[in-house]
């Protein structure tokens, strides 16, 4: 579970005066169960004890509607100690890294995104708890102060969540089996980490003093994410700070509809059928959204010398991310929305026989629902990059460039 | 809080002759007034308890803003200050400190922060009902009842209406 990229409260001088919460004359916090969850106990407790986490394991199955079993275990862990966990299983991206480059280029990312201190030290600031699927277990990532007990009761609802979520759908396995590119994993994790925000945000509420069964869901999803995109836009690495937020806020959004019309068995049926794409979040406003069918944009085949570094998908969030960042966010949103499908080719150039570094171009084919969403597309690419170099051919946008000054006119071959 | 009112009455407090008896306090300008009166002229400030709560009741129409437990224990804890303590720096924020301690939390406080905070909830805020009712509970009826008009604004405008609403309140004071 991340932390969530939360907007302050401009009051907050005045919550900051109010200060003392173990003030008597503020009385105790009336907390309201999460309704068909009242004969559990919502009080935050320490989750170092195992009476805390079986009371805490017992909410999460309620609040979750099914799922069974015993409490998987609970440990704690410092940063320093996150942060050596980490080390080991990070592993270092090949050098050069011609795909962090090319997302350097097109400004997804900043230089040394995906080096291992860098992902590392991300991970250990931002990551609150984490289930770990090969040994079935909880970490509760201790921040120090700032993990009280309402932090770390709510981030092991979240985790109990995943691990229930665990034993009724493999979820590596489902990770390994849809996950295939930036795009299908931000999509496919948006139903684990949807649902896990959902149930954790219920119970915050109650945390919070607040009502849950008088809350409109709708809105609070629906803002919560607004102010994540917002942190995205701010970050130096967007890309990289998607995962942070898109699957939690764009799924929980995207599961509440799920939720209000069956419950966990409806639930159970979009991990059953997961969106395959950020297209299918992203338009899912509303309602729950008809997955589009991506088109598959043929491979391109570089000139001689060249060789293939990367192929993804970005997605409607990569190609949200690209435009939003000189369109207005509501263009660069509705541009994306029509959004049908991309192929992002990352090609290292020819070795250089003076052992200078080779050459990184990239190639982004981007299709959209029509002539004119492209053109909007085009627009804000021209706009964003003068060295890229950009070409629409009907509803297909091409977006090239390169490092080092090459001729790239076969990144647009029909 | 209440420290620039303060100071504004105690810099042009000017003696007045009133007439009448010795009512009990009724409003939270008139129960502030009675406390910090008391301080100021056992503490040497020109002026009668009588004068000088009728110029600060005068003075400070912003003063109905507290609630009235709030700035009767506002005022309480002035009135007992040591003079030097009194004229030193931060006297008033300790004491709204002191009063916020004391006061316990009204119904109508309650029920305002039941609305408050879910609306902040929704909107995505981090914000609990036990930190609503510690800060409103030091504020008037009529000041919830601004902040509640924020409700109607939804999120976009939400905080910067209730931050207009106190920039106003300050102002008054």
């Amino acid at each position: 579970m991340r932390a969530t990229a939360a907007p302050t409260l401009l009051a907050l001088g005045l919550v900051a005066c109010g200060g003392g919460s173990e003030d008597p004359s503020a009385g105790a916090l009336h907390r309201f169960p999460v309704p068909g969850c009242e004969a559990f106990d919502h009080a935050p407790c320490d989750v170092r004890e195992e009476a805390c986490q079986a009371q805490l394991f017992d909410l999460a199955l309620c609040l979750r509607g099914g799922g069974s079993g015993a409490p998987p275990a609970v440990s704690l862990m410092t940063e320093p100690e996150y942060a050596e966990y980490l080390n080991g299983l990070v592993e270092p991206p090949p050098q050069p890294n011609h795909y962090e480059r090319a997302l350097v280029m097109l400004r997804l990312v900043a230089a040394a995104a995906f080096e291992p201190a860098t992902v590392v030290a991300e991970r250990v600031t931002n990551v609150l708890g984490v289930y770990r699927h090969a040994t079935e277990d909880v970490v509760i990532i201790d921040h120090g102060a700032a993990t009280d007990d309402e932090t770390a009761s709510r981030v092991l609802i979240h985790e109990f969540i995943h691990a229930l979520q665990d034993r009724d759908v493999d979820l590596e396995a489902r990770d390994e089996e849809y996950a295939s590119s930036y795009d299908s994993y931000l999509a496919v994790r948006a139903l684990s980490e949807g649902e896990a925000r959902l149930h954790e945000i219920r119970y915050l509420a109650s945390l919070s003093g607040v009502d849950p069964g008088a809350v409109d869901w709708r809105v609070r999803f629906q803002r919560s994410l607004e102010y994540s995109e917002g942190w995205v836009f701010e970050q130096t690495s967007p890309y990289s700070a998607a995962y942070d937020v898109f699957p939690y806020q764009w799924g929980a959004r995207y599961l509440n509809f799920a939720w209000e019309a069956g419950g966990f068995d409806a639930v159970l049926a979009r991990f059953a059928s997961p969106p395959l794409t950020t297209h299918t979040l992203m338009t899912s406003i509303d309602a729950a959204a008809e997955p589009v069918t991506p088109s598959a944009p043929a491979t391109l085949t570089p000139p001689e010398g060249w060789s293939p570094f990367a192929d993804a998908t970005l997605g409607a969030w990569g190609t949200f991310l690209l435009l939003g960042q000189t369109a207005p966010r509501e263009t660069a949103r509705a541009t994306a929305f029509g959004w049908r499908g991309d192929r992002l080719f990352v090609f290292a150039g020819p070795a250089s026989a003076d052992g200078a570094e080779p050459a990184t171009a990239v190639v982004w084919v981007m299709d959209f629902a029509d002539e004119a969403t492209a053109a909007a597309a085009h627009t804000s690419a021209v706009v964003n990059g003068a060295v890229w170099i950009t070409e629409r051919v009907g509803a297909r946008l091409t977006v090239a460039t390169c490092d080092q000054v090459v001729d790239l006119a076969w990144a647009f071959v029909p | 809080m209440g420290n620039r009112a303060a100071a504004m009455i105690f810099s042009t407090l000017t003696t007045f002759a009133c007439a009448g008896g010795d009512p009990q306090p009724e409003t939270s300008a008139e129960v502030f007034c009675e406390g910090v009166c008391s301080v100021a002229v056992r503490c040497g400030e020109p002026s009668t308890q009588r004068s000088c709560v009728g110029f600060c009741i005068r003075q400070e129409p912003g003063l109905s803003n507290y609630a009235f437990d709030a700035a009767s224990a506002y005022g309480d804890c002035l009135s007992k200050l040591d003079c030097v303590v009194f004229y030193s720096e931060g006297a008033f924020e300790g004491c709204w400190e002191t009063a916020r301690s004391r006061v316990a939390v009204d119904e109508r406080t309650r029920s305002f922060c039941l609305e408050h905070t879910r609306e902040y909830f929704q909107c995505a805020y981090s914000f609990t009902t036990q930190e609503c009712e510690d800060i409103y509970k030091m504020w008037s009826d009529g000041v919830k009842e601004r902040v509640a008009a924020c409700h109607a604004t939804g999120c976009d405008a939400l905080d910067a209406c209730v931050g207009d609403v106190f920039d106003d309140v300050y102002a008054e004071l």
